[in-house]
């Protein structure tokens, strides 16, 4: 069985077999190509090959197409800067333009970055999994009105409608998975969805049927989320994968986790801090015993957001060689 | 016995029929247009699981599989087919260009035909530029009169690949006469670009896909089959190298347009266009037959396309020589499908033309994004958004539940289209029903009565997922007062794949005068005639051993297309005899042809002082694959089915004034001599039937149900 393969099994808690690591590599792979993330990131051609490069340098089991909360941001018409050659650019003022009137063909990053995950797609998409990121709903309102709460009903809708149509683009490229970056949030993710829930829970419906009639399947990153929001998050929204970052998890957890993953047909992805490596050690510990001993199928292993540009090879190498070897 | 998987792809949805033995399961998936073989193996998945078992197994264990495919109608809609060039006789370059008659409407629906100010020709599948002409003449009789020049032949060649074609089209004048210098074509360009290089290049002669009169549909259906032949191989190769590796090692067995199936080396592209409402034919005719019904009208409503087929005194005998595939006339032989763009995703949208009046149809919200009510991003009003704002549709069990509605969502896209009238979404709602099943009902009563039938001695066979919301009111639009609903009724397309036999048809034109009515002489030159279908015969004997039969178990059947002399249209005729050895076996031909002639036009219209004709000569090769027979169940209920009562909800209905408290059933509990009188609502897993007020439903003792419209 590929990687890809395992990859769609373990959202499907299929995968009998070790659990796939789909790390977050983005600046890293800019670095690994000697190119600044920025112009990576403007040219298909470079994309392409670094993300690839990395692939297999590492031989992770899934292409991440980006790790860039201001992509959608950016198009909304918020101004952004590149801090520096490796680093993600940041937001730094919203001049908002309405969600609604935005076309993502007329954004050249946009299009490069669907370009790249095409090529990618037809490169390596037979072997590895290729996963598509977009801001999640609630990340991207909130980085949109900020605190202007008074005009977060009539966003929500036209969010809604930009993240469809972005779906659908990379969806049909034939990725394996949507992942929504709604980590942004942090553990205030719970009550903003709360808070809105109804207009957001219509979202998120649209987005997820719409990913899962292409035959792949969404998930939400998100982060330092407490375990019993999950029943309800799942009976709002029905994701078909969480990835629970800011989580060191226990062997409590994981048996919690095992028996959700099993009740609510739900996959898993469980983050290692690769920027320390002695935690980012002990959380492997307590998982690979765990999948040892239980053979859970829905597991999967994310890094602790994106891997830092600036840590060692040796380290990655070794991580990844211990999951393959477990 | 093995597993007999049936597959038929929609617009909309794909269907799945699966028999072994007397047991079936069937299921539906939506079209995953962007690779069909997505959704054919998610549903394969869901038949395996309905049985208890993986699919690897479910596939080691199965016999054979039958696909009605829609790539071929894909890649015409979109146009991904391949850059072709076509080589013609010089000066006869622009035939396909000028076209034939009002070619301009071929293929469109008539609404669109009836606006002649904004309508346009379709975009050629070939571009003038790929169209060359070579030096060379044969006439009428198959005399070379001018010889093909090789040099001519290879400069125009060279231009087309220079031009970047991937693939060449030959259709000559009279090449259906004598094929020769179509034949010396494919041999200098298979000189020139042999199979070992990777620049080889597939050439269709039109001598060889349609080898009949006719120059221009002639050569629109080599062009046809040509264009979608890549497409076709690459898609169905993945197909079979991924059934192949979850571990099926039987054949894969294309269903074709003239109610047969044959194996994927063995079947022409362009044979498989509308073979799934031809399969649902089929199966309707071998249902109906088993329960003595002889007149039925098939009807197939999908999501897209709402599908209508004759049964008439047990038999299927309309077929169209002419069939327009996409926006082409092509001469293929079908059987006669009449179609028009309405079904459950039909868009709902008011005509500013006239005074925003209603009207549904023929734009699809197809599988992606959906009627508004699937919440995959469409917002237009459809008739299942329609029927779930009526409560006719459960939200809740669309699809045995595995699919849930969006009921809001359908409620605002109605509101939304109803605004602009001034009408609710409920009066929205029950205008989209009225009017599709006016649209349909108009149809099949046309199509029965211009062919000379009385609509009222016909059975409605409701066919397709949102074919038995709708029966009622389409039978009565038909001036029909029976409608038959089988079990396996939304996947009708399905289950008439598995009632296919291989067929495979081979056809030449050849003008033989049968009777010359001034000499008072019958036709004698029996060698001819018999030549021809010795010709045919040695073609049928070759596919049937390639396809893994013998000769012995073929069986087979002698078309002819015949006219009287100086008439302009034929009509088909089953010859009663293979062979001619006599005159008096060509009295019996011509007999047969005055008896066919006369039924469909009246005796009187006979006009033996012409002369008959026979133009085409057609061999159909006919070899049984097993099917599964729907039998009588062994439970019978009482009248008043109780046990199968789930429940009640408002539904509205127009004869009682707005919404009822309904009365709800569930289809698997029903048993042999059930009686529900409308209204009602029965859901089975695939579909729901909806009985209104005057109708009655019985449950027969095979387990199909017969609605009849009281007296």
């Amino acid at each position: 069985m590929n990687s890809k393969t395992a990859f769609r099994n373990t959202f499907k808690l299929l995968n009998s077999e070790r659990p796939v690591f789909v790390p977050f590599v983005y600046g890293l792979a800019a670095k690994l190509a000697q190119l600044p993330l920025e112009e990576m990131t403007s040219d298909a051609g470079y994309y392409t090959h670094s993300l690839e490069d990395a692939c297999e340098l590492f031989k992770y089991d899934g292409i991440i197409n980006n790790f860039d909360a201001t992509i959608e941001a950016g198009l909304c018409g918020c101004e952004l800067e590149w801090p520096d050659d490796y680093a993600s650019p940041r937001v730094t003022s919203c001049r908002q333009l309405e969600p609604d009137e935005v076309n993502p063909e007329e954004s050249s990053r946009i299009q490069v970055l669907l370009e790249t995950t095409k090529r990618i797609a037809m490169s390596r998409g037979k072997d590895v999994a290729v996963i598509g990121i977009l801001t999640g709903p609630c990340s991207l309102v909130k980085t949109l009105i900020g605190d202007k709460n008074n005009k977060i009903e009539s966003i929500i809708p036209q969010v809604g409608g930009l993240l469809t149509k972005l779906a659908k683009s990379l969806c049909e490229l034939r990725v394996d998975a949507v992942f929504f970056r709604e980590d942004l949030l942090d553990n205030g993710y719970r009550d903003e969805l709360l808070a809105h829930s109804k207009p957001y829970t219509d979202i998120y419906g649209t987005l997820f049927n719409l990913i899962k009639y292409y035959n792949c399947s969404p998930a939400l990153i998100m982060k330092n989320i407490e375990l019993d929001f999950i029943s309800e998050l799942h009976g709002m929204i029905q994701p078909s994968g969480l990835i629970l970052l800011g989580r060191k998890v226990s062997s409590d957890d994981m048996t919690y986790l095992h028996e959700l993953s099993g009740s609510l047909k739900i996959a898993f992805g469980l983050p290692l801090p690769m920027e320390n490596p002695d935690e980012s050690e002990s959380q492997f510990t307590v998982i690979s015993r765990f999948v040892s001993s239980h053979k859970p199928t829905g597991f999967f292993y994310v890094s602790e957001g994106e891997i830092p540009h600036d840590m060692p090879l040796e380290t990655i190498h070794n991580l990844i060689a211990k999951m393959q070897n477990a | 016995m093995g597993y007999i998987v049936n597959v038929d792809v929609g617009g909309t949805f794909m269907d799945f029929f699966v028999a072994k033995g007397n047991k079936y399961v069937t299921t539906k998936v939506p079209t995953t247009a962007y690779e069909l073989g997505v959704g054919f193996v998610r549903g394969l998945e869901e038949c395996a699981e309905k049985d208890g078992q993986t699919l690897e197994e479910f596939l080691i264990d199965t016999d054979v599989i039958k696909y009605c495919t829609t790539i071929g109608t894909n890649i015409l809609i979109e146009h991904t087919g391949p850059k072709l060039g076509l080589i013609t006789t010089r000066g006869f370059e622009d035939t396909i260009f000028i076209g034939r008659g009002r070619q301009w409407a071929d293929g469109l629906p008539a609404s669109d035909v009836q606006d002649v100010t904004s309508i346009e020709k379709p975009v050629p599948l070939i571009p003038r530029n790929l169209v060359v002409g070579v030096r060379e003449r044969i006439d009428y009789a198959g005399n070379i009169v001018m010889p093909l020049v090789r040099e001519d032949v290879l400069e125009q060649l060279r231009y087309l690949v220079d031009q970047g074609v991937r693939g060449f089209v030959v259709s000559l004048l009279w090449s259906f006469i004598n094929p020769e210098h179509e034949r010396q074509i494919r041999a200098i360009i298979e000189e020139e670009f042999p199979e070992v290089y990777l620049g080889n290049m597939p050439v269709i002669l039109s001598s060889e896909i349609s080898p009949k009169e006719g120059e221009y549909v002639r050569t629109m259906t080599a062009i046809v089959n040509a264009y979608i032949h890549i497409g076709f191989v690459e898609q169905i190769s993945a197909l079979c190298s991924d059934l192949l590796d979850r571990g099926y090692k039987k054949p894969l067995l294309l269903c074709d347009n003239v109610g047969g199936c044959a194996k994927v080396a063995r079947t022409r592209a362009i044979a498989t266009y509308g073979a799934s409402p031809v399969s649902g034919l089929c199966g309707a005719a071998r249902l109906c037959g088993g329960i003595g019904l002889p007149n039925v009208v098939f009807c197939d409503t999908g999501g897209t396309s709402f599908d209508i087929g004759l049964i008439t005194d047990g038999s299927i005998t309309h077929y169209d020589l002419y069939p327009t595939v996409d926006r082409w006339r092509t001469q293929i032989t079908a059987i006669k499908i009449a179609s028009i763009g309405a079904g459950g995703g039909s868009i709902a949208w008011m005509n500013p033309l006239l005074g925003n009046r209603l009207e549904v149809g023929p734009a699809s919200a197809r599988s992606m994004p959906g009627p508004a009510c699937y919440d995959l991003g469409g917002e237009n009003a459809t008739v299942t958004d329609a029927d779930v704002v009526l409560g006719y549709v459960n939200p809740d069990y669309f699809l045995d539940g595995k699919f849930k509605l969006n009921k809001e969502k359908a409620v605002n896209a109605l509101k939304a289209l109803g605004d602009k009238s001034g009408l609710d979404e409920v009066t929205t709602a029950m205008m989209i029903k009225k009017v599709v099943d006016a649209k349909m009902g108009n149809e099949i009563f046309k199509e029965v009565a211009l062919k000379g039938y009385e609509p009222s001695e016909f059975t409605v066979f409701s066919g397709g997922g949102a074919g038995p919301g709708h029966c009622c009111g389409v039978a009565a639009g038909s001036e029909m007062k029976r409608v038959i609903v089988p079990p396996m009724s939304s996947v009708a397309g399905a289950y008439g794949a598995s009632t296919l036999d291989v067929i495979h048809s081979y056809e030449r034109s050849r003008n033989t005068r049968l009777f010359d009515y001034a000499k008072g002489a019958y036709f004698s030159d029996f060698e001819m005639f018999n030549s021809i279908i010795n010709e045919l015969r040695e073609l049928a004997v070759r596919d049937i051993i390639l396809e893994g039969f013998i000769e012995e178990q073929a069986a087979f059947r002698l078309e002819l297309e015949m006219r009287y002399g100086m008439q302009w249209r034929y009509t088909p005729v089953e010859s009663p005899l293979l062979f001619i050895h006599n005159t008096d076996d060509v009295k019996k031909v011509c007999d047969r042809f005055t008896e066919e002639f006369s039924r469909m036009y009246s005796a009187e219209a006979a006009f033996p002082q012409g002369g008959v004709e026979v133009e085409t000569y057609r061999l159909f090769v006919h070899l049984p694959l097993p099917h599964f027979i729907l039998t009588e169940s062994e439970a019978v209920g009482t009248k008043t089915p109780k046990a199968a009562l789930k429940g009640q909800r408002d539904a509205y209905w127009e004869k009682l004034g707005g919404f009822k408290l309904t009365d709800i059933y569930q289809w698997n509990l029903l048993r042999a001599g059930n009686v529900i009188e409308g209204p009602a609502v029965i859901e089975s897993e695939n579909t729901t039937v909806v009985i209104e007020p005057d109708w009655t439903f019985t449950m027969a003792p095979e387990l199909y149900g017969m609605i009849t419209y009281n007296q």
